[in-house]
């Protein structure tokens, strides 16, 4: 684990739909610069918990606190803070009525402010980094899912936020386009930033994490390094999820 | 069925029946214009979370769509000027206009919740994930997406009007249907409403292939 500021803090997070209780008691410290993965049965409320992070759901009770900021708080302007929290999801939702360059470029132009050209420069850059310079014009529909994917994670890192969340990122892709987005994500975390992605590709996690989370029935079950938790897990609950997943 | 054939009714009437065509597709133009603004407005308060405001807006569909618009132009052209007096200064046809209005802003008002909600939630939920004010994702995610199913159905509403519009002949409207009560004084009963029927089809069954073609227009992007 990296030994850097707490980016994000959960504090006694609970959140339930109805009668079913999806996440009960979380507590979690996310460092600056930390790649977490969280991993678990369907149903676990791995991406509840992911999506409390940025206030998608709202949690029942318990805090959210983002640089300092307890996001929670419903005085607080969450859009502020949202632009400072990528998050990529597993059915891409790009805009189809724009263009791919528009996709990138419309929220830092209207909500920064970012002047258009400038935002169009810079999404050109994002756009050579994911190979989809020359798609530029396109609409989405012209894309392929491993494309739409990327052009989903360079869309919000356009608002250069200070982390990543990842929701089940390659979980609707055919299995050729998988290993393009992971090396987009691989490349992300090489160059520091703070992710964390919800996923099923163990191998993954197992590579790029710093810390991997395993969540069942809505809590965190078990959590450590990638080595503990795939080579030596403690907790029979994760055992036997792993001896479901692993090859 | 005495006198005249249809032929030579039409011959002799034809401005008649032109100036009635052109009056009621004024007023169905009007009214679903009008009643797409209100109908907007009335969309917003059923989307909205505030329980009490969702209310007001649903008891106003409620009404609206739950009794005949005949029952609702008679009330407004004889009730209405009694409450709000300054309508008696006014042409008549205000009061027929405001029950038109009304009662399409019911059903547009139902056309354009239904067209926000068929867009994908996972839309909204990317532009408010990337920062998006609610109004920004509002204006310009999910309406552009949702005038595609919007308008068509607005043709539809449209043309649905030019048919209720024949209603306000019953309160002497000069429209298409009108031409009916002038020519029985002539003597020209069964006429008259053969070729309005015939002018009623023409009409929409122009509009209607407008509609499908504007549909399949919008539909080529997607």
């Amino acid at each position: 684990m990296t030994n850097k500021d707490v980016l994000i803090k959960v504090v006694d997070l609970h959140k339930g739909f109805g009668d079913l209780k999806v996440l009960r008691n979380i507590n979690q410290e996310i460092h600056q610069g930390e790649v977490v993965s969280i991993v678990g049965p369907s149903g676990s409320g791995k991406s509840t918990f992911l999506r409390c992070l940025n206030l998608m759901e709202i949690p029942d009770s318990g805090q959210v606190i983002f640089e300092g900021v307890d996001i929670t708080d419903p005085s607080v302007n969450i859009d502020l803070h949202r632009r400072k929290i990528g998050m990529v999801f597993q059915h891409f939702n790009v805009f189809p009525h724009l263009t791919v360059m528009e996709n990138i470029t419309i929220t830092p132009i209207l909500e920064l402010k970012t002047p258009k050209k400038q935002a169009e420069e810079e999404a050109m850059k994002l756009l050579k980094s994911v190979g989809l310079e020359e798609k530029a014009n396109e609409y989405p529909r012209k894309l392929s899912g491993g494309q739409k994917q990327r052009l989903a994670i360079v869309r919000a890192l356009a608002m250069n936020p200070d982390v990543m969340l990842f929701d089940e990122p390659t979980s609707a892709l055919d299995p050729e386009m998988v290993k393009d987005v992971l090396d987009v994500i691989k490349a992300l975390v090489d160059g520091g930033m703070t992710c964390v992605i919800v996923t099923h590709e163990m191998g993954f996690a197992k590579q790029v994490s710093d810390r991997v989370l395993f969540m069942d029935d809505g809590v965190i079950a078990e959590e450590g390094t990638p080595k503990q938790i795939f080579e030596n897990p403690q907790n029979p609950r994760t055992i036997a999820f792993l001896s479901k997943v692993l090859y | 069925m005495g006198g005249p054939s249809i032929l030579e009714v039409l011959i002799t009437y034809y401005p008649l029946f032109l100036r009635g065509l052109w009056s009621t597709l004024k007023l169905a133009f009007i009214s679903v214009l009008l009643g797409t603004l209100l109908g907007a407005l009335i969309s917003m308060l059923t989307l909205s979370k505030n329980k009490i405001i969702n209310a007001i807006g649903n008891i106003y569909i409620t009404i609206f769509r739950g009794t005949p618009i005949l029952v609702q132009l008679y009330i407004f052209y004889y009730f209405m000027p009694m409450v709000i007096p300054i309508l008696n200064s006014l042409p008549k046809v205000v009061t027929i206009v405001m029950a038109l209005v009304i009662n399409s802003s019911s059903y547009v008002s139902e056309i354009i919740r239904g067209g926000i909600l068929a867009v994908d939630k996972g839309q909204t939920e990317a532009a408010r994930s990337l920062g998006m004010t609610s109004k920004n994702c509002m204006m310009k995610i999910v309406l552009p997406q949702a005038i595609k199913s919007i308008i068509p159905s607005l043709g539809n509403e449209y043309i649905m009007m030019i048919k209720e519009t024949s209603l306000a002949s019953t309160l002497a409207y000069n429209e298409l249907m009108f031409v009916k009560t002038i020519l029985s004084n002539k003597f020209l009963i069964w006429q008259p409403l053969f070729i309005i029927s015939g002018i009623y089809l023409m009409v929409t069954l122009v509009l209607t292939y407008g509609v499908s073609l504007l549909e399949k227009r919008l539909s080529v992007s997607d």
